[in-house]
């Protein structure tokens, strides 16, 4: 990927509706569902613009279902950019630019549900990956994290006309 | 300062910044201040098993925490350089989960050792793929077994040249095989150059009239990009795509050849 994506061009891919395949969505529930066993799964999204983003859903055996991750990336020219992960429990996250600018949150603590977000200030200084997280109540589970990540970015299933309900379709 | 100052204020600052959490009587969480590239810090479980031998444990973090780029450390082609730093560091993997005995109690080498494994085993998904080439030779005898199968050995000439056609020996055949009405004049293809090489000699023998048929074999015709496979795959009289087809492959042999 040539450049790194401003914070107004991750917002308008993050708020365009993308519609999932009807049978795919059901697929990706099942593994979040099924969180004790080592498991992953990916559905390719389909918006207006024709950009390619990627659901991606992955958890891990162990921590009593808390150890998860679920992903919304925008893939170009074969190359993945993370734009969003719900985590579930795992170590300390570091919030580098905030613990040296010493504002914000520069921490969180281990074992609790975050988001990572992609950032302009974090991929001009530490290349494209997802430095910033911050901590979050809106999900507990790899369940919720999915149901969480469909409802906040717009994603719904092709076959249910969810588009059209689209604020910005209005 | 002295210098025996800085030292303790190192010493405290690296002690402070580890923390521990005791689970239970059996498992220590281990958080570090190791950090991957996203921020998220290096964190493990020390645990007791049931023979009372105590291990330290990722419980499959690490080869998830590589994955959330979509990329799989026990995927094929990246699965040997993951197992060169496994076996580096003394660790074991178990259904994605990595393992090391503390041996001797020596807890404090084992976490060092283990952090770093961990690290150094996240960095191995930012590097491209392995790639895996069978080599040219390598794939020939794979070939002339496969062939060998159904037909005479004796039948069989490899690395031919046409002594009238090609008296320089410049544009080799990889096997020629005695066939039923003419000549089969077999191409073994592993990579891009050896796939052009073959067209060209191919072709050099065509247009001087040689009578003769002609078999591409390749080893993953995918793996070749389109432009280089094309001229061959337009030219040869048959082709077989990759030796997922070996039994296409003995079929024909067995009915063309003598």
């Amino acid at each position: 990927m040539s450049r790194t994506l401003s914070d107004s061009e991750i917002a308008a891919i993050l708020s365009e509706p993308k519609e999932i395949g009807p049978r795919q969505f059901p697929r990706l529930r099942k593994i979040a569902q099924r969180a004790t066993k080592q498991r992953q799964g990916h559905a390719d999204l389909r918006t207006q613009s024709r950009r390619q983003l990627r659901l991606r859903v992955s958890v891990i055996a162990h921590k009593n279902g808390n150890g998860f991750s679920v992903i919304l990336s925008y893939v170009r020219r074969k190359k993945e950019l993370i734009l969003v992960r719900c985590n579930g429990h795992h170590g300390k996250h570091t919030n580098l630019l905030e613990k040296r600018a010493r504002r914000g949150i520069a921490f969180i603590p281990p074992n609790t549900f975050h988001i990572h977000w992609l950032t302009e200030r974090y991929q001009a200084f530490f290349g494209k990956d997802l430095g910033y997280a911050e901590p979050t109540s809106e999900f507990h589970s790899a369940e919720s994290a999915l149901e969480y990540v469909c409802n906040r970015f717009f994603i719904g299933e092709a076959k249910s006309g969810y588009a059209k309900y689209h604020p910005l379709l209005e | 300062m002295v210098t025996a100052d800085i030292i303790a204020m190192m010493r405290s600052k690296v002690a402070d910044e580890l923390s521990f959490d005791q689970e239970n009587r059996n498992r220590i969480a281990v958080h570090t201040p190791f950090m991957y590239q996203d921020g998220d810090h290096c964190s493990f479980l020390a645990v007791r098993s049931a023979t009372g031998n105590w291990h330290l444990t990722d419980e499959g973090e690490v080869i998830s925490h590589a994955g959330y780029s979509g990329i799989d450390l026990l995927a094929e082609d990246r699965i040997s350089r993951f197992h060169e730093t496994t076996d580096f560091y003394g660790l074991r993997e178990s259904r994605r989960e990595l393992l090391l005995p503390v041996e001797n109690d020596d807890f404090g080498s084992a976490f060092f050792t283990f952090s770093q494994a961990c690290l150094d085993l996240v960095q191995l998904a930012k590097l491209p793929p392995e790639k895996k080439e069978r080599k040219t030779s390598d794939f020939r005898a794979v070939v002339r077994d496969l062939i060998g199968s159904v037909i005479s050995a004796s039948s069989i000439e490899e690395r031919w040249y046409d002594p009238n056609l090609d008296p320089d020996r410049v544009y080799p055949v990889d096997m020629r095989i005695r066939g039923k009405e003419r000549p089969l004049y077999v191409y073994g293809i592993t990579n891009e150059m050896h796939c052009l090489i073959s067209a060209v000699s191919y072709l050099h023998h065509a247009t001087r009239g040689a009578k003769f048929t002609g078999v591409a074999i390749f080893n993953d015709a995918e793996a070749i990009s389109r432009r280089s496979r094309l001229p061959l795959i337009e030219s040869a009289d048959v082709t077989f795509p990759s030796m997922s087809c070996a039994d296409e492959i003995r079929a024909f042999f067995s009915a063309q050849a003598v």
